[in-house]
Parts: C-alpha cells; sequence; structure tokens
C-alpha cells in the first residue's frame, strides 16, 4: 500500500532478480518504458479480464489463500498482503456478478476466511505482508479498515457470523485506538508517519460496519474521523497529513492516498448522506480534472499546490481517479468526468500487456510509469490491478448509463470490447 | 478597421486564397498582415483529420486546390523576402515559433492594429493581447458562455443543445470574454461532426467582419462578467465523439 514490497536484498536475491530480468516479457517491459514507446489500449472488457486473471494468479501463488502482494521484478512472487486482500474481496464479488461465475465468489470466500485466521488477537489486521505468525506484527489502523470492507461484503455469503465477529473485533480495536480528534495516531508498520488523512477509508470502513452490525458506536466512530478529515482539506483542496513518510525523498503525497481521501468520503457519504462529505471530495476530483485535462498528463504526486515536477504517474492513483470521476458522473451526470475518466483509463489501460508470456507481468498494472517511478517501482503489485478492475467495471456501467441517457438504447459492442 | 490575423498553421501552408481575409477585406476592414505560429505538419494533419472527418478534409483539400488553381489566373500578387511570403494583395504573412514571443508582440504592435483576430490559436498572454488599440477577438463554435473550451461544437451536438458561432472579446480567461455577435448553425443535414465544423467555419467568417463593423460603429469595447459562467470542456475522448456522430446524424 505504502509503495514499498520488500526487504533489503540479499546477494543471492540480487542474481536471482538479474536472472529475472532476462525474461522476455520483463526485458521487453524495461525496453518499452525505457524507449518511451506509446502503448496501445486494449478494449476496456478485455483490460478487465486481464488484470482480473492476473490476481487470480496472484492468489494461486499463495495457495488461493492471501494474495500475494505482487510480483517484484527484484524479489519475484512476493508474499501474501492481508491488507490488500481485504479489498480485493469485493473486486472479485463485483466481478462475479458482471461474469456470471462462482469461482469469483469462492475466491473472495477463501480471501476472508485467510484473513479471519490471520486477524491478531486483539482484532487488528497486521501492516505489511504476512509472513507467519512468528514474525512480529504490528497493528495498523488503515489496514484494519480496508479488511473490514472486504468482510462487510461477504456477509451475505456462507460464513457469516465468523465475518460478523471478526468485522466486530477489528471495529473494536478501531474505535478503542481513536484518538480524540477523531483520526488513529499509532506508530505504524509500513510509513513514518503517524497520521494519515487517507485513514478516512478507514472512517468509511468503520460506518460500514455500524451500518451492517447496527451498531451506532461503529458510525459515530466513523464520522468522527470524516469530520477530522474535512479538517485536514487546505484552500487548494489537497489534504494535509496524507504522505507515508515525513523528512525523505518520499515524503511527496502520491495520487494513491489523495484518492483514498476522496473514496473515504465517498463511502462515508453514501451511508451518511452529509453533503459535505460529498461536496470535499467533489472539489478535489475536479481540481484534478482539471489538472489532467490541461495538462494531459496526471503525475504520480502533488504539493499542496497541485505541482509536481515529476515525469511518473502512479498507476494506482490514476486509476483510482478515474473510477472518483466515474463515481461522481453517475451521481451528477456531468458528462465531462466520463470523459476525463475514459481518457484517463486508457493511459492505464496502455501500459498493461495482456500477452506477456511471463504470468506475473501477463495482465498487471505496475507501481508507476514508467516502471522506475517512485511509486512501488519495479514491481507489479496487486493493489493496482485491483483499483484498475475496480474502475473498469465501473466504466462498463457509466457508458452503459451514459448511452441510455443519450439514446435510450443499450451500449454497442464496438464500444465495450 | 485596421485588423491584424493570428492562426497557426505548418510552414507550408499558404493564405493566397483564406476566406477568411477575404471575408475581412469584402467587409471593408484593413487586414494589415497575417502572424503565423509554426506548428508541425504532423501534428496539424493529425487534428485536422480527428476534428474533421477524412471525407470532409479530402473535401477541404480538393477545394482549396480549386481555388488556387483559380487565383493563379488571377492577378498576380508580390510578396516580400525572408521569413514571410505573400498573401493577398501584398498582405505580408510572416511566421514565429510563438505568438507570445517577444518578436512576434514587437511586430504585431508596429502593425498598429485596432482588432487582432483569431484564427485558431492557442494560449495567447498579456502582452499579445495588449497590441492592439481596441482588443482582440475569436471565432468560438459554441455558444457562449454556456460552452466554454474544447471541442464545444461535438459537446453542444452530444448534450442536446444548439450549435451555434459566438464571436466574443478574448481575454486572459479562456472564452471568458463577453459575446459581440453570435448566430445558431442549423444541424439540419449535416452527415458528420467534420460537417458541423465547416458549417461554423463559414458562418464564422461572415460573423467576423459583421463584429468587427459593430465594432467600429458602436465603439465597441471588450468586457467580461465578472463571475466566469457556463462550463469549460474538454478534447472529447472519441468512444464519447461517437455518440456526439450519432446524436447528430439522428437529428439531422
Amino acid at each position: 500500500m505504502n509503495g514499498s514490497l520488500a526487504k533489503a536484498p540479499s546477494e543471492l536475491s540480487l542474481l536471482t532478480a538479474a536472472i529475472r530480468t532476462l525474461h522476455p516479457s520483463i526485458l521487453g517491459t524495461l525496453a518499452v518504458d525505457l524507449l518511451r514507446l506509446p502503448g496501445r489500449p486494449s478494449g476496456s472488457r478485455r483490460s478487465l479480464d486481464g488484470a482480473i486473471s492476473w490476481l487470480c494468479t496472484a492468489h494461486d501463488q499463495c495457495e488461493r489463500r492471501g494474495v500475494s502482494a505482487g510480483f517484484s521484478l527484484k524479489r519475484g512472487w512476493l508474499p501474501p498482503y492481508p491488507e490488500t486482500t481485504g479489498y480485493i474481496i469485493p473486486t472479485m464479488l463485483d466481478y462475479a456478478t458482471l461474469s456470471n461465475r462462482e469461482e469469483y465468489i469462492d475466491r473472495a470466500i477463501r480471501m476472508g476466511e485467510w484473513e479471519c485466521d490471520v486477524q491478531m488477537t486483539n482484532g487488528a489486521v497486521q501492516g505489511g505482508v504476512y509472513r507467519g505468525c512468528n514474525e512480529e506484527r504490528i497493528p495498523v489502523a488503515f489496514n484494519t479498515g480496508q479488511v473490514i470492507l472486504g468482510w462487510v461484503r461477504l456477509l451475505d455469503y456462507p460464513g457469516r457470523d465468523r465475518y460478523a465477529d471478526s468485522i466486530t473485533r477489528a471495529a473494536d480495536w478501531l474505535v478503542s485506538t481513536q484518538s480524540a480528534d477523531g483520526s488513529w495516531r499509532l506508530p505504524g508498520a509500513e510509513t513514518s508517519t503517524v497520521v494519515h488523512a487517507y485513514d478516512a477509508r478507514t472512517g468509511w470502513s468503520l460506518i460500514e460496519a455500524g451500518k451492517a452490525l447496527d451498531n451506532d458506536n461503529y458510525i459515530e466512530a466513523g464520522k468522527k474521523n470524516i469530520e477530522w478529515t474535512l479538517t485536514q482539506e487546505s484552500d487548494s483542496n489537497w489534504y494535509r497529513n496524507n504522505a507515508f513518510f515525513s523528512g525523505t525523498r518520499m515524503s511527496m503525497t502520491f495520487t494513491h492516498t489523495i484518492s483514498y481521501v476522496m473514496e473515504g468520503l465517498l463511502g462515508a457519504w453514501q451511508i451518511v448522506r452529509d453533503d459535505r462529505y460529498l461536496e470535499a471530495a467533489q472539489r478535489t476530483a475536479h481540481k484534478l480534472l482539471r489538472i489532467f485535462e490541461v495538462r494531459r498528463f496526471l503525475a504520480g504526486d502533488f504539493d499542496e499546490n497541485w505541482q509536481s515536477g515529476k515525469d511518473y504517474s502512479c498507476l494506482t492513483g490514476s486509476s483510482q481517479i478515474a473510477a472518483v470521476w466515474l463515481w461522481i458522473y453517475m451521481y451528477n451526470d456531468d458528462a465531462r468526468y466520463l470523459n476525463a475518466a475514459l481518457k484517463l483509463n486508457d493511459f492505464v489501460k496502455a501500459t498493461q500487456n495482456t500477452e506477456a508470456l511471463h504470468p506475473g507481468v501477463r495482465g498487471a498494472i505496475k507501481g508507476s510509469q514508467p516502471i522506475w517511478g517512485s511509486y512501488s517501482a519495479f514491481a507489479y503489485p496487486n493493489w493496482a490491478a485491483k483499483f484498475f478492475a475496480d474502475s473498469l467495471m465501473l466504466e462498463l456501467e457509466a457508458m452503459d448509463n451514459f448511452e441510455k441517457k443519450t439514446f435510450d438504447e443499450k451500449a454497442t459492442d464496438e464500444d465495450v470490447k | 478597421m485596421k485588423v491584424v490575423v493570428l492562426a497557426r498553421t505548418p510552414r507550408w501552408y499558404g493564405f493566397r486564397n483564406d476566406r477568411v481575409i477575404h471575408a475581412l477585406m469584402r467587409g471593408g476592414h484593413d487586414v494589415r498582415a497575417v502572424v503565423v505560429e509554426n506548428v508541425s505538419t504532423l501534428s496539424s494533419v493529425r487534428q485536422w483529420g480527428n476534428k474533421l472527418g477524412t471525407r470532409v478534409l479530402l473535401s477541404k483539400v480538393l477545394d482549396r486546390l480549386s481555388r488556387r488553381r483559380q487565383s493563379a489566373r488571377e492577378k498576380q500578387v508580390s510578396g516580400q523576402s525572408g521569413s514571410s511570403n505573400s498573401g493577398h494583395t501584398g498582405i505580408p504573412v510572416r511566421r514565429f515559433r510563438s505568438h507570445n514571443e517577444n518578436t512576434c508582440v514587437e511586430y504585431i504592435a508596429q502593425c498598429e492594429p485596432d482588432v487582432l483576430v483569431l484564427r485558431g490559436c492557442g494560449i495567447l498572454r498579456g502582452p499579445v493581447l495588449r497590441t492592439p488599440r481596441i482588443g482582440t477577438i475569436n471565432p468560438h463554435y459554441a455558444s457562449l458562455p454556456y460552452f466554454r473550451g474544447m471541442d464545444v461544437t461535438e459537446w453542444s451536438i452530444l448534450l442536446g443543445a444548439e450549435c451555434a458561432v459566438s464571436v466574443h472579446w478574448v481575454t486572459e480567461e479562456v472564452d471568458g470574454g463577453d459575446v459581440i455577435l453570435s448566430k445558431i448553425v442549423s444541424t439540419r443535414g449535416a452527415e458528420s461532426l467534420g460537417d458541423m465544423r465547416e458549417r461554423c467555419a463559414s458562418a464564422s467568417r461572415e460573423l467576423l467582419a459583421e463584429a468587427l463593423t459593430r465594432i467600429e460603429n458602436e465603439s465597441l469595447k471588450p468586457t467580461s462578467t465578472e463571475t466566469v459562467q457556463g462550463q469549460q470542456y474538454y478534447e472529447m475522448h472519441p468512444r464519447i465523439r461517437r455518440m456526439a456522430h450519432r446524436k447528430l446524424v439522428g437529428r439531422a
């Protein structure tokens, strides 16, 4: 989640990495990025199927329990990652509905069960990848919130009681560790910063938990966090306290975390219906839309003045922002958001290789474009594929919606292939 | 009115038979110069192809060749040396890398125009906009202030609004200046979005000349509303563009 996926490499692992790089798929990726050759976006459905297929491969790597954190050019397939496995669950369930195939529901259930198995005794979800119970595990508020989102979606499936118990334990831990101002201020396993605006997604998860389990305490705790999040909005509609690190070269605010804030606000709004949440998310989304449309590129990170000076894109953040725009389009019918989302999704689609020989690359989404950018460099994180898939599923729905409104008929195959 | 026309074209693009300049001269206005910002042929052709479509683009090329042959039979025109080439009856055409560069601004100022007329330009900065005695005008292919920005003809069609051309004052705010004249452009019988763009282009020529006459007769000065109304639109995605085409053909 924070862009750093692996421990320091040993000499053997460096040798392995060097050999791995010789694979045609990987050499090809490096060459394309080095030469800045423009990619060609596939059809949205093809790209979506490719991303889901890769997520399934990442799931298979960990015996179909957790989902591998991703494929790293340096370290190969990584251990399973509880946080992101948690929010891949809704993606799998949504894809199961779209494709009408139960195998994806089965996968989501197996992920949910694994999450219950590895949940910490205090109810929290650990930071970082899972290397077994004997390794030191640090509880993280954000990670706990993301798995709650997955468990909540599974309440409609067999095993409800177990998920409800896990949600309760996780939500109780979040409430017990929440600061008086609504934020969480806990030492992180993956971050040097302690307080995060992107915990808006954690606040949202508590609201979802409260709604699902009919627990007003959770809802109030979630709302308290969202209220604190709103105080972090700057005059330029950027968010303070939204970086993983401080005082180092990694102290920038990625589009990934900016998107987390918007998602948390929108998710909370859908239940609480406090228009301030929606309006705040829309302000930031509109700012990003103007930036993207005028600059014709979305950099991977921005400072408070929305300046970047960087020539890489955080593909996870780009997918998330496209999804936020699509959501806003379906809410307010402003086709400019749909238009921008199509373009941004095309950008990400063009970076995907759906025909690569290497299973770690085929259908995957890089951390950064080019691959050596500041976010999850030289890796294909599972959450990049997850958010990309979410954005494409939303795109299909939005285009269908737009066709109906424009012509009162269904989308044509030409548009969705 | 003393006018300088600003345009963006490839180096090889000539203005000898330019219909905008014809229209301005027919309207009794004094075209002092054509000042061109050079752009690459590839990007121009790509843009023309995207906006007009192959059929309309080919039709324009053939029409231009035909007009060139016709004018070759008419009076010879004189030209200037150096980086310029000649246009109508000695109207100088000067080329620069950018309209905003100092040498270009100085040249425009030397022409002492009353009004600058824009013919498909990029963003102009303050120094350029301050060169004319009165102001700068631009033909915008949609109803202002409601449809600002790019691909506005297409957006108007897609969103079910009337197509129009608006001649407006140019300020540093994109499409923010007040409208001087506007005219509805019919979609009846249009076969493509390129057709509609051509109709807007055709309407804009006479409208520009009319606007200049109105500025002169009514002593108009540049104005802009304090709160910029309407919405800003951006380049249309091909899938959305296809829908705009379908909608046009459905209602044409």
